[in-house]
């Protein structure tokens, strides 16, 4: 059963609501889960501001991978 | 010869003694097993070992040799493989509760590889869970200690594959890297770790991490070791479709071949930033070696790196997740607790997050095609610090751990072939790890400036074995 995250993905406002992040069993996330995917958002959210740059328009994804 | 005298030869030697008689493969693995059951207790380095199969493999392999037969270039060598590899009629945990129960019902390709070549197979490694860490402390099997100080980490994921090897219970081991679980172990350990090219080496028959990263390498005291055991795994498997149907060559071939002329870069904005003075230190002087060995050093920048420990956390937390999403959602009490809580998290990625990494892994992947046309191979630390103390691990060094693949994931990202030497001590005693970036399927230029630098330094005789 997958149900709807409530997680703020805004950098300018980051914030995970605790008590709504459930897991996509519909169980409530524990609190040690709830920090790690803070602390991932917290490093994670710059990387994908920068990536959302124009300058990156003509990149396509690394699907394949090119090396091999 | 003597037991003490058997631990001490190199694969390449033990080989050679085995051809011209002088020593038979059930000697040979009566010295690892004797050496292996006065250590195993204090290195936890192996989940199980396989004593009554390989003495009855090394008895065949001496029939064999009786009986004319042509040897393979592992002939009686001992061999240890890690945990997620996959042993027909053995069992292959991960280190982990999810598979305690999981028996092989064929070989890995690469096991099998080994099999056909002559290694006797001694036992399956410890490993971090399911390779998703780096510090291969299990909570199922426990910690594997370093042998070069009991009291520290062997890092990860194939952290017990690095101290059979370094603590001579193993005379070579096969590691898989996803995000440096070959190369990390083998720096704090001193010995040398290859991670081949994407696609290099066939997967069939081991437990993915992430898909899209995952590769099994050789681990061993020496390159020449290691240029034997990848020629052995090395190839295409019909089975593994993301396996590359390129010709393998001999990585034996260059090793003389000195680095005279050859252009190696040193990418500036890697260093000085996230590790401990004494592996800049190491990995600087390690440039001043190869400068007096005739090889130019060429300070390279790149524009996109800065963001690549971040990619790569997003690609194998996303693919991690995929793979385990079943068992995590059904069982997650199972999950040792820092694997369940990457693996829960990893749920909670968006799509758009896997996407924008696998964006910046083209940007990276195309620079590192331009300047490959300047320069032969890179130059920087494997990992950030020598071997952490284990009972530091989640506290005072916890800050540096969380920066452990700052420097492997670069190999990740881009597939390029990367190989770890030992490259100096630090203040303690401690081995230091410098990684070599070659490009496409050329590890054989790795293998060629590894060896040169290690006629200038290398760890053999100081490796614990030789204690």
């Amino acid at each position: 059963m997958q149900k709807e995250l409530s997680v703020t993905v805004s950098s300018e406002d980051l914030s995970v609501m605790g008590e709504k992040l459930l897991l996509p069993t519909g169980q409530v996330a524990e609190e040690d889960i709830r920090a790690k995917v803070e602390s991932w958002y917290q490093q994670m959210l710059p990387f994908i501001d920068r990536m959302s740059d124009h300058k990156f328009d003509d990149v396509a994804p690394a699907i394949v991978i090119s090396v091999r | 010869m003597k037991h003490q005298e058997l631990l001490h030869l190199s694969l390449v030697q033990a080989r050679d003694e085995i051809e011209h008689l002088t020593v038979t493969p059930s000697e040979l693995l009566d010295a690892y097993l004797e050496r292996l059951h006065e250590k195993e207790p204090a290195y936890n380095a192996y989940v199980t070992v396989h004593e009554e199969a390989a003495r009855q493999a090394a008895e065949g392999l001496t029939a064999l040799q009786a009986a004319g037969l042509p040897l393979g270039p592992l002939h009686g060598i001992p061999i240890a493989l890690k945990d997620n590899i996959d042993l027909k009629g053995f069992r292959s945990t991960a280190s982990s509760k999810i598979r305690s129960n999981h028996v092989a019902s064929r070989d890995a390709t690469v096991a099998a590889r080994l099999k056909s070549a002559g290694a006797v197979i001694i036992g399956h490694t410890n490993m971090h869970e399911f390779a998703w860490g780096g510090t291969t402390d299990s909570p199922h099997f426990g910690a594997s200690h370093n042998p070069w100080d009991l009291e520290r980490y062997c890092a990860g994921s194939s952290g017990g594959s690095g101290a059979a090897v370094a603590g001579g219970t193993a005379l070579g081991a096969l590691g898989t890297d996803t995000g440096g679980s070959v190369r990390l172990p083998a720096a704090v350990n001193g010995i040398v770790g290859m991670r081949p090219t994407i696609g290099r080496v066939p997967n069939t028959g081991i437990i993915p991490c992430g898909w899209t990263m995952d590769t099994c390498g050789p681990m061993t005291r020496s390159v020449r070791d290691n240029a034997v055991m990848l020629g052995v795994i090395a190839g295409h498997d019909f089975k593994d479709p993301g396996c590359s149907e390129k010709c393998t060559c001999d990585y034996t071939a260059d090793l003389e071949l000195g680095v005279n002329h050859l252009r190696i870069g040193m990418i500036s904005q890697l260093m000085h930033r996230v590790s401990q003075p004494d592996v800049d230190a190491g990995v600087e002087e390690a440039a001043n070696v190869f400068r007096s060995l005739g090889a130019e050093i060429v300070a390279c920048r790149f524009d996109y790196l800065d963001d690549a420990m971040t990619a790569w956390l997003i690609l194998n937390s996303a693919e991690g997740s995929a793979y385990h999403q079943r068992d995590i959602r059904a069982r997650p009490e199972d999950y040792g607790g820092d694997v369940r809580t990457l693996l829960a998290a990893g749920e909670f990625l968006p799509a758009t997050f896997y996407l924008q990494a696998m964006r910046l892994r083209q940007c990276i992947i195309e620079e590192f095609r331009a300047k490959f046309r300047e320069v032969d191979a890179f130059l920087f630390p494997t990992i950030p610090c020598t071997a952490l103390k284990l009972s530091e691990l989640y506290g005072a060094s916890k800050s540096i751990r969380d920066m452990d693949a700052f420097f492997t994931c670069i190999a990740s990202l881009t597939g390029l072939p990367a190989l770890n030497i030992p490259c100096g001590l630090d203040h303690e005693g401690l081995p230091i790890g410098m990684q070599l970036l070659g490009r496409p399927f050329d590890e054989a230029t790795l293998y060629r400036i590894g060896a040169a630098f290690e006629t200038a330094f290398n760890l053999h005789e100081q490796l614990p074995v030789f204690r």
